[in-house]
Parts: C-alpha cells; sequence; structure tokens
C-alpha cells in the first residue's frame, strides 16, 4: 500500500473523530480564553477588557462567598465519597454469601440507574415545609425542629449534601470492589496464620494496597464535584442568603441569568486551573502505579 | 431468612449494617411509589401508609405527560450511542493499525481533550451551537455529547485493538477482506465487552444529562426525561398534586432501570469497567 493512500485512508477514519471534538470541544477551549476578555453578553459583539473580568473577579464578594461555600462542599464531601464508598466496598467484600453481595451491590448502584434529576425532585419534595422528612420528625414526637431544609441557610447546603445518603455506594464502590477482588488471596492467608483481626487486615494489608483507587476516587471526586450544580439550579438556585452559591452554579447564573458571557467564562477558566492542576496529579499517581 | 441464621454472628450483622444502608438508599424512591398513588388528601392524610384505594389514574396521567421526554431520551440516547460508536471504532481502527502522517500528533490530541472540564466550554459551546444554527435540534442536543464521549471510547477501543494479535489481521489480509470487512467481521465480534462498557458509561451520562439540553433545547417537544420532569414540578396546575408528579418522576424512571435489571450481568460489568478505566 503507498504512503499516499495510507495517508487518505488513515485521515478518512479518522476525520469524523476529529471534525467533531474540534468543533465541540478544542474550538470552544480556545474560544473561552478568548471570552473572559471580553465584556459581552453574547448577543451584541461587547466591548475588550483584557484581564478586566479577572481584575473584577477578585473585587466580587460574592465569588468570595462563592469559593467558601465551594471549600464547605468540598471538605465534607470528598472524604464521604473517598472512604464511604471504601467501607461499603470492605463489607460486600467481607460477605460469605456470593448472593448476597451481589444484591447488596445492584441495591447500592440502583440510585445511579434512576435518573438523576427524578433523585432531585424527590428530594426536594421530602424537604418541602409540609413534606416527608417533617411528616416523618413529627410522627416520632421531634415536631419542634421540623424546618424547611432547604429554606434556611444554616442547613441548606448540608441537606444538599445529605441527599448522597448512605454515601457508601456509587461508582467509587465499584470502583474499590474491583480493586478487592484484585488483592492476592495469599495475604490474607498469611495474616490469617498469624491471627490478624479484620481492623487490623483493613488497615494494614488492604488500606495501603487500594491506595491506588483511594487517590483516583479522590481526585475524581472533586473534579467532578467543582463542576456540578445540577440541584443547585433545580432547587435553590444558591439560596438562601447565597448559602449554597457554589462558584460552578455562580458562573452559570452569570452567563445565563445576568447575561455576563465573559464574566462568567472568567469563572470557568479559574475553575478550570484548578481541575488541570488536579488532574495532572491524577495523572502522575496514575503513571507511577503503571 | 433461614439461610442468614445460619452465618456467624459478625456476618448477620454486617447483612444487618448493609441492609439498613440499602433501605436509607432506597427510601427516596419509596416515598416517590408511595406518594405516587395517592391523591392530596391521602398524601396529607399519611405519607406512609399504603395507597388505598390506588389511583391508577395517577400513573395514566404519568405516562400521558412524559411519553414525549421518554422518546425523546431514547433519540437522544440512542444517537449519541451510535454515532459514538461508529466513529470512535473506524478512528480507533485506524490509530491502531494503519500508518499515516499526523497519526501521532491526532491522537494527543484527543486523548488531551479529555482534561477540559466541561464547565470551561459550557458558555462557548453554546455559542458555537447557537452559531451552527443547532440550538433547538435534535443534533444541538446529539453532537457536543457525542464529541465529550469520543476521548474515552477512542482510547479504551484503540486500547483493546493494540491487543489483538497481529496474525488474526494478517490472516484476514491474506484472505483479500479490506479495511471495513477486517473491521466488522473479525473485530467487531471481539469488541463486544469493550462495547458494553462503553454503552453503559455512555448512555447513563447522556440518559441524565439535564444542564446541555436545558441551554440547547426551548420547544418543549424537544425536551428529554431530566429537563421535562423539572418543568413539571413548576407546572401551576399540579402544585397540589404531588400524586400526579411523583407518578410522573416514576414512569419516567422506569425504562432505565427496566433496562437495567434486564440486562443485570453486562450492566454491572460494564459500569466497573467504565469505572476503573477512568
Amino acid at each position: 500500500m503507498g504512503r499516499l493512500t495510507s495517508f487518505f485512508l488513515g485521515w478518512g477514519f479518522i476525520i469524523p473523530a476529529m471534525v467533531l471534538v474540534i468543533i465541540f470541544i478544542a474550538w470552544p477551549f480556545i474560544y473561552a480564553f478568548n471570552l473572559a476578555a471580553y465584556s459581552t453578553n453574547g448577543l451584541t459583539p461587547g466591548y475588550f477588557v483584557g484581564f478586566g473580568n479577572f481584575i473584577a473577579l477578585f473585587k466580587d464578594p460574592l465569588f468570595y462567598t462563592s469559593f467558601k461555600v465551594l471549600g464547605l462542599y468540598l471538605v465534607i464531601s470528598v472524604p464521604l465519597q473517598t472512604f464511604a464508598p471504601l467501607l461499603g466496598a470492605k463489607m460486600i467484600y467481607s460477605l460469605k454469601s456470593d448472593k448476597l453481595g451481589y444484591f447488596f451491590r445492584v441495591i447500592l448502584v440502583l440510585p445511579l440507574i434512576v435518573p438523576g434529576m427524578v433523585s432531585i425532585l424527590v428530594w426536594q419534595q421530602i424537604y418541602y415545609s409540609n413534606g416527608a422528612l417533617n411528616a416523618f420528625l413529627s410522627a416520632i414526637g421531634f415536631g419542634q425542629v421540623t424546618i424547611s431544609w432547604v429554606g434556611s441557610p444554616d442547613i441548606a447546603l448540608y441537606a444538599l449534601i445529605f441527599m448522597a445518603v448512605p454515601f457508601i455506594g456509587g461508582i467509587n464502590m465499584l470502583i474499590y470492589l474491583a480493586g478487592f477482588m484484585n488483592l492476592p488471596t495469599s495475604l490474607y492467608e498469611s495474616a490469617k496464620l498469624e491471627g490478624a483481626g479484620w481492623w487490623h487486615i483493613f488497615k494494614k494489608i488492604e488500606c495501603p494496597l487500594l491506595m491506588p483507587q483511594v487517590r483516583i476516587s479522590f481526585i475524581l471526586s472533586i473534579v467532578g464535584l467543582i463542576q456540578y450544580y445540577d440541584s443547585i439550579v433545580v432547587m435553590t438556585q444558591g439560596g438562601p442568603a447565597n448559602s449554597t452559591l457554589l462558584t460552578s452554579y455562580y458562573m452559570f447564573e452569570n452567563a445565563f441569568e445576568f447575561g455576563k458571557l465573559g464574566y462568567a467564562t472568567a469563572i470557568g477558566i479559574i475553575l478550570f486551573v484548578i481541575c488541570l492542576i488536579l488532574t495532572f496529579i491524577n495523572l502522575k499517581f496514575m503513571k507511577d502505579r503503571a | 431468612m433461614k439461610k442468614i441464621l445460619k452465618f456467624s454472628l459478625k456476618q448477620q450483622i454486617l447483612i444487618l449494617i448493609l441492609a439498613i444502608c440499602s433501605v436509607i438508599a432506597m427510601f427516596p424512591f419509596a416515598v416517590m411509589v408511595l406518594l405516587s398513588g395517592k391523591t392530596y388528601a391521602q398524601r396529607m392524610y399519611s405519607i406512609w401508609n399504603l395507597p388505598s384505594p390506588i389511583q391508577w389514574g395517577n400513573y395514566l396521567f404519568g405516562l400521558h405527560v412524559t411519553m414525549q421526554y421518554i422518546g425523546n431520551s431514547i433519540i437522544v440516547s440512542g444517537a449519541i450511542l451510535l454515532i459514538t460508536v461508529f466513529v470512535a471504532t473506524i478512528a480507533a481502527y485506524a490509530f491502531s493499525r494503519l500508518n499515516f502522517k499526523g497519526k501521532k500528533i491526532s491522537f494527543t490530541l484527543i486523548i488531551s481533550l479529555l482534561m477540559v472540564p466541561g464547565i470551561l466550554t459550557l458558555i462557548p459551546l453554546f455559542l458555537v451551537v447557537r452559531s451552527l444554527g443547532l440550538l433547538n435540534t435534535y443534533w444541538g442536543i446529539i453532537l457536543p455529547q457525542v464529541a465529550t464521549s469520543l476521548p474515552v471510547a477512542i482510547y479504551l477501543l484503540k486500547t483493546f485493538f493494540d491487543n489483538v494479535p497481529d496474525d488474526l489481521f494478517s490472516a484476514a489480509r491474506v484472505d483479500g477482506a479490506g479495511h471495513f470487512k477486517t473491521m466488522f467481521h473479525i473485530l467487531l465480534p471481539l469488541c463486544m465487552p469493550v462495547f458494553s462498557t462503553l454503552a453503559v458509561i455512555n448512555v447513563l451520562a447522556s440518559w441524565n444529562n439535564y444542564i446541555w439540553v436545558l441551554l440547547c433545547v426551548k420547544d418543549a417537544t424537544l425536551r428529554t426525561i431530566p429537563l421535562g420532569l423539572a418543568f413539571i414540578q413548576t407546572e401551576d396546575y399540579l402544585k397540589y398534586k404531588p400524586g400526579l408528579t411523583m407518578a410522573a418522576y416514576l414512569i419516567a424512571s422506569l425504562p432505565m432501570v427496566i433496562i437495567f435489571f434486564i440486562a443485570l450481568k453486562p450492566f454491572m460489568k460494564g459500569m466497573t469497567q467504565g469505572a476503573v478505566k477512568f
């Protein structure tokens, strides 16, 4: 086969993929850096402001508020999403009965199969001031603590995080479970011969060997949570009193509620830099593992 | 039950903890199922008791309002899956089995796009799709999501093709098979496990996509399930009819849940593989 033929053949095969990723990922990516240098609502051309959007951003108190909310959200959610599924996987892996193990695995993965929007909307119904949660609390005699759960600034963010209860399932559990199943059984035999208890085995043998999975879950959780805003868009719109104003939602709000596309893209670039640093850390660890 | 009693105490405690966690995980869906069969009066009387009589009409209403959303979701997710798999397969074949100028750099480009987070490209993507005149069309919903899923798909398939022994290919070439024939007759049957992994992660992602469809779609007739349900919740005439909205959510959840249980094994395997690889 001539070099020219293979050139055209090769490019013929990759051109559809190249066109799609260039138009819908690479071009918007480059465009973002241009957009962030403009003050524009997307309808009129707008005007060039250079770094003006970033300078305005660092003077914007709401931007700092959003970072505080994001920080709190990450500090609570990331450890929960990283370590609770590790416990869940450990419990399922420890079950002697394979059938029961499979059953629990299916049940704990099921919330991923139901559309995320359904969970959000049902939780909204549960959190209403006369919703299911308050009805339950009244029924067991805690009528005086009933409140509108997403309506109070002190509680709204925690209420949103709590929607992932019981935290032990999901994709991260599957990552850990696959990790457990790849552990050599000889390790367990020698540990048992020495009379090590399950906690000892978990702490001294399993956790160190599952470190790569822990790191991946950790990074994936952070990068995923930084970009998350579905439930904020539907349930709280950043309120009450900006208590759920995640930076991602602040970007969304600036772009599509206030029409400040350049300003919003500048927020997006800052979030991108954070994600990029974390992705590099992740890649480095992945290479170390390989 | 008798079987569980045969286990050691430690195992029984473990089963109990897992059972409690499962109940908690199912709690919101239990609320949805219970409320979906009730009128407003029945709900105010009690959330927790079983609906009696069951308001079967709620489910008819649910089916009526969500049918179009379900149909749109099937069209969108199906198209995204088919286009992704086809485009990614031929590209991965070229990257893995052909030598041509510009191969390395184009592969590096595609893989490096994995690091571009969706949140950064959301706004410029909206402007790009608008200038292409694709807002408020099926293609506008579909093509950006195809592009987003291509890097992972190409990477998974290329890695797989790299591991197929050369002999298989040369045997096919000796028999005079062309590239497409090699691909479809030799590679595809081998590829089924990768395809099912791709299908699972791809369909779950597009089935759940809310933000992009929210930005892209104006017409009610183009709404997918997440967008449609979010709108149902804001309808004034449904304000005091939790039974009707919950029935709609329940009906809209069913298609994927049914597929999940029909294809349980490949589904679980696909999710695990998809999670471990990325």
